[in-house]
């Protein structure tokens, strides 16, 4: 399964400079995965330590929330479009 | 001569965030800008959702994701020129100055758009823009201030 994967704001730090990269998995744990591969240290910016999305980090597939579709095990189709987006917050 | 980087906000534009602040009053309000070449062009308005929205903003996440989609379809750009993404991101500051708290820079993830700050403090609205840089890590972010030039529209 290929994918892209969008990456704004800070995200494009972490994977060399790009704001979108292509990826494959079936499952968006997967795709994460093999961002990481690639881009070692990926992975901790948008998952937490039990493996579960940031709560500073949203993620869509399509214009699905991915915590709405379980979360990391959420199902990802071929050619789909993931956007990872940092929290806009503050006080 | 200043050496900061430049901001060009149309008057409507400038209006339009301060009617924002005024209308959300006791609470922050909080929104995205969209331009492109460093000029804003248009708002979106996005619900605070912050759990103390007198003193804290956490936009609306399908509303971010929403306006994201539409700037991508616009071209319109971010403040180093990647499209999709917010030229700035306003919030407002009820009581205080218009500089980025220690929670807006602990929070700051998106160091190629503006943070553009209103402050209702005074009977005037006050307008700042900055940048919030994570450009040495494990230390605090560092706040650049932007010069606003002002234009008709």
């Amino acid at each position: 399964m290929a994918v892209t994967v969008r990456l704004p704001g800070s995200l494009r730090d972490a994977v060399g400079g790009a704001n979108k990269v292509e990826a494959k998995g079936a499952t968006l744990d997967e795709v994460f995965g093999d961002i990481e591969r690639r881009h070692p240290g990926f992975r901790a910016l948008v998952l937490d330590d039990g493996g579960a999305i940031r709560t500073y980090v949203n993620v869509y597939i399509g214009d699905e929330d991915a915590r709405a579709s379980g979360g990391t095990k959420a199902p990802v189709s071929d050619g789909a479009e993931i956007m990872v987006i940092p929290a806009m917050a503050g006080g | 001569m200043s050496l900061a980087e430049r901001l060009v906000l149309p008057a409507d534009v400038r209006e339009a965030i301060v009617a924002h602040a005024r209308e959300a009053r006791p609470n922050e309000c909080c929104g995205l800008i969209a331009g492109r070449a460093r000029t804003a062009s248009r708002v979106f308005r996005v619900p605070n959702v912050a759990d103390d929205p007198p003193r804290r903003y956490r936009m609306e996440d399908v509303s971010v994701y929403r306006a994201l989609t539409a700037m991508g379809e616009a071209l319109e750009e971010d403040a180093d020129g990647h499209v999709g993404e917010p030229l700035a991101i306003y919030h407002s500051h009820v009581s205080s100055a218009p500089y980025p708290s220690p929670t807006d820079r602990e929070y700051a993830q998106w160091p190629y758009s503006f943070y553009v700050l209103v402050s209702l403090r005074s009977g005037e609205s006050e307008v700042r823009a900055y940048r919030i840089l994570n450009n040495h890590p494990g230390a605090e972010k560092s706040v650049l201030e932007v010069d606003i030039v002002y234009v008709k529209t």
